[in-house]
């Protein structure tokens, strides 16, 4: 279901498909000691218990009692990097036992996974916990999704930290999910990080493996869909995890913000529910954004993720409902697109890079083209000046004519009126029409709606990408090109792209490579495993100083890949002016030479 | 890197807030060891709040005082404000007046919330009283009666009614909390009780707004008389 993968994970590797959900079971009275049950936290219990996985049997030595909570305490143990949690005498049921023993019978071997390993027994050789990693680092609750708390701990977080985290998660469900792990209860708790690419799973006891199911859950995190059931008496389905995942994605990005946390005041289930997202796009809703800094995180995302989360959150969107919402692996490509980007962004707005920006995201000026920060109280596509100048000016022929008549809905979205020599509104103009595949690279690029409206108003038709274009590169494979557009990695998941493969499976499901894995991870774009990148150039565009700005725009940001060449449209994520430019030379009849002339002013480098 | 960021804490504290109003009795019968056992009882609270990483950026704390009804600190987070105010006894005890202008703060608050687009958990009203309503109008007390019952039933409020000594109105702390008795506090234990409702609170504060929090039960035990 989650896409495919270049190595299929095998059959017996994987925990049975279940749909049945198992019965309670029942509790287990236990005869012989409960191993340190009778000391405090931070003393040692030094106690003998045997660990047993499906091959060995082993005594060891639980020392220290680290922590303890509602369903048992963790001890760390004589094996190094390994703690026991043994649970309470009122949590030890003949489920739990049924449902270890099948997660310790698979080879959940993920570096940063916290899973179970082994069984726990007492004197008595009753089962009392399990073994598992010790994990590391501070939980999102306590970190991430604080904005102060995340100053204080990663003083020099920046937003790529938050992309990479991101993917570091991702990795992760995509290596769960594959083997049929739901992990169910995702909450800012049971995720610790130690750094964006080492990120620590606990609690993993809880997630839902053939029919047993996550008894737990959060409301936040918790789908339309189950609507209000207990936790404990369905099995989770994959869409509900993908809608857990989803949430759990804007609120690194959006630190600790829940994406449902809308002015105007209902519960966070209603307005999931609902789904009441309150980010603007495509000029809707605006008035539901929570002040405060959220709206300038929101307008600094690229405008694919900006896109993404929208169309998964907002009801009536394209993945909103349950079918339609991203896996794991098509969030990776998002992200890591949107990771190429941010160096053209931060090029175009330094504070592209800030994790806490303090205005909205600066946008060209419809008018003179200079940058200017937009006021978030008074939308306009103006600088302050032009506006200025605007308002005391009659209005031009291209910005709007009060004479009805001579107007006409925009033909895309069917609500915003326009003059009617315009082919489309000012938000519909970027928006991609189609996809085609380029002559040169074979790799889909999009096709804008003001490119579509200009073939056919000339007959031309546009064959090769932006990358292709700029760079006039003509040998096949192109090498300009590194990897295919992302959205056509999502559109077609079935297709199996060994550049988009490399991504899907867990970094460090191997022991063995695990350091070096997580340090490629940190350190660049898309080389993980050393195959799928054709070259290197695109990769090291997140560094922000490479010659082919230009070409990875059009991989960047599908908004971008119309009608421009390469100008200032380098610039990753932009109000796409470019395309007024554009607007003009369709007026006047001149595209072919201002094209010219525009490709020798400003060309790529 | 700079990192001089200005943070407005209800804005930009993404944390779901839990509110709660200690609405407390400083009548001049509380002057010497009950007043300053209340004092170290919320200081106490305020310690643990703030030093669980959670409940610092989440509990916001009001207190509400009579004596003379007087709103002694208004909802912050602790790490806004994270000094109790010092109380002092005085005066009588006009139980209506001061519950009343509890829940109004409370709804002030509320409101902001939801213009800023906040959660939050359902708001908590701690009412402790050493003696009988006085010097207050009966007919404030009844609506306030009223208002806090139909709060609660809608869950829109949870009260915790507590009596302070032996001539503690358990009679009139019980119309205040229509689902459960109000409790008395041993002797002067108000630190032990304030490690409770902290403790509460963090509990609270992890979980997600309008999950079911079941109280600690057992822990009620260490500062009530049951």
């Amino acid at each position: 279901m989650g896409g495919s993968y270049a190595i299929p994970v095998p059959e017996q590797e994987k925990f049975k498909k279940v749909t049945k959900l198992k019965n309670h079971g029942t509790l287990i009275h236990l005869t012989g000691p409960l191993p340190g049950s009778n000391i405090e936290k931070g003393s040692i219990a030094n106690e003998k218990v045997t660990a047993k996985d499906s091959e060995h049997s082993r005594v060891i030595m639980l020392l220290d009692k680290m922590a303890e909570g509602g369903e048992g305490a963790v001890f760390r143990t004589n094996i190094r990097g390994y703690v026991a949690k043994i649970y309470r005498r009122e949590k030890l049921t003949t489920d739990k036992l049924e449902k270890l023993s099948i997660m310790i019978s698979k080879p959940i071997n993920c570096v940063g996974v916290c899973f179970p390993e082994a069984l726990i027994f007492n004197s008595s050789s009753e089962f009392v916990g399990y073994l598992m990693r010790e994990a590391q680092g501070v939980e999102l609750g306590k970190s991430i999704f604080q904005p102060k708390l995340l100053l204080q701990k990663f003083p020099k977080w920046t937003r790529k930290d938050s992309i990479d985290l991101c993917i570091t998660i991702l990795e992760k469900f995509c290596y769960l999910n594959e083997r049929r792990v739901i992990v169910g209860d995702i909450n800012p708790g049971n995720i610790l990080v130690k750094s964006p690419s080492e990120v620590y799973f606990v609690d993993c006891d809880s997630y839902q493996i053939e029919g047993y199911p996550c008894p737990v859950g959060t409301d936040n995190f918790t789908a339309p869909e189950v609507g209000g059931r207990e936790f404990d008496t369905f099995l989770r389905t994959k869409q509900m995890e993908n809608f857990a995942i989803a949430t759990l994605l804007f609120m690194i990005m959006l630190p600790g913000k829940p994406p449902y946390s809308a002015v105007g005041g209902e519960s966070p289930s209603h307005n999931i529910k609902e789904g009441i997202f309150p980010y603007p796009h495509k000029e809707k809703d605006t008035d539901k954004t929570p002040p405060g800094k959220w709206g300038f995180i929101w307008s600094h995302m690229s405008y694919d993720m900006r896109l993404a989360f929208f169309e998964t959150f907002k009801k009536g969107e394209e993945h909103f409902e349950p079918q339609n919402r991203y896996y794991p692996d098509e969030w990776i490509e998002i992200f890591k697109k949107y990771r190429h980007s941010i160096g053209l962004m931060m090029q175009r707005d330094p504070m592209a890079m800030d994790v806490f920006p303090t205005r909205l995201k600066l946008r060209e000026c419809k008018k003179c083209g200079e940058l200017y920060a937009p006021d978030p109280e008074h939308y306009s596509p103006f600088c302050s000046k032009c506006d200025k100048a605007k308002k005391r000016a009659p209005l031009s022929n291209k910005t709007a004519s009060n004479n009805h008549s001579e107007k006409k809905l925009c033909p895309f979205c069917g609500e915003n009126w326009i003059p009617a020599n315009w082919s489309y509104c000012d938000d519909c103009k970027d928006k991609v029409y189609a996809h085609r595949e380029c002559v040169n690279c074979k790799k889909l690029f999009p096709v804008s709606t003001s490119l579509h409206a200009w073939e056919e108003k000339t007959g031309l038709k546009r064959n090769k990408c932006d990358v292709c274009r700029n760079t006039g590169c003509r040998t096949t494979p192109c090498i300009h090109a590194a990897k295919p557009s992302p959205s056509a990695s999502v559109s077609s998941r079935t297709s199996a792209s060994a550049s988009v493969s490399v991504n899907k499976r867990c970094p460090s499901s191997s022991k063995v490579v695990s350091t070096s894995a997580i340090g490629v991870t940190k350190g660049n774009a898309s080389g993980k495993s050393g195959s799928g990148t054709p070259n290197s150039k695109i990769v090291s565009v997140a560094s922000g100083k490479i010659s082919s700005l230009g070409s990875s725009s059009s991989l960047v940001d599908g908004k971008n890949a119309g009608g421009s060449s390469g100008k200032k449209g380098a610039s990753g994520d932009g109000c796409g002016c470019i395309y007024c430019v554009f607007g003009y030379l369709l007026i006047c009849g001149l595209t072919f030479i201002c094209w010219l002339a525009s490709t020798i002013l400003f060309g790529p480098s | 890197m700079d990192r001089i960021i200005e943070f407005d804490d209800l804005l930009d504290n993404p944390t779901p807030r839990v509110p709660v109003v200690l609405c407390l009795d400083c009548s001049g019968s509380m002057t010497g060891a009950p007043i300053e056992e209340l004092n170290r009882g919320v200081k106490s609270f305020y310690e643990e709040v703030y030093a669980d990483e959670i409940a610092r950026y989440s509990a916001e704390i009001c207190i509400v005082t009579f004596g003379p009804v007087q709103v002694e600190t208004d909802f912050q987070t602790l790490d806004v404000q994270p000094n109790p105010p010092i109380l002092r006894a005085s005066g009588l005890t006009p139980m209506g007046e001061a519950v009343k202008k509890s829940l109004d703060v409370l709804e002030e608050r509320k409101k902001k919330y939801r213009d800023n687009g906040v959660d939050y958990y359902q708001p908590w009203l701690v009412l402790m009283t050493d003696g009988y309503p006085e010097g207050g109008s009966s007919q404030i007390l009844d609506e306030q009666v009223a208002r806090v019952s139909q709060m609660v039933q809608s869950r829109k409020l949870t009260v915790f009614p507590i009596g302070i000594g032996e001539r503690a109105d358990m009679a009139t702390l019980q119309r205040f909390s229509p689902n459960r008795l109000p409790l008395k506090l041993q002797g002067l234990k108000f630190k032990e009780f304030f490690a409770w409702l902290s403790k509460s609170v963090s509990r609270v504060s992890q979980s997600t707004p309008g999950d079911k929090v079941t109280l600690d039960v057992a822990g009620l035990s260490g500062w009530a008389e049951i």
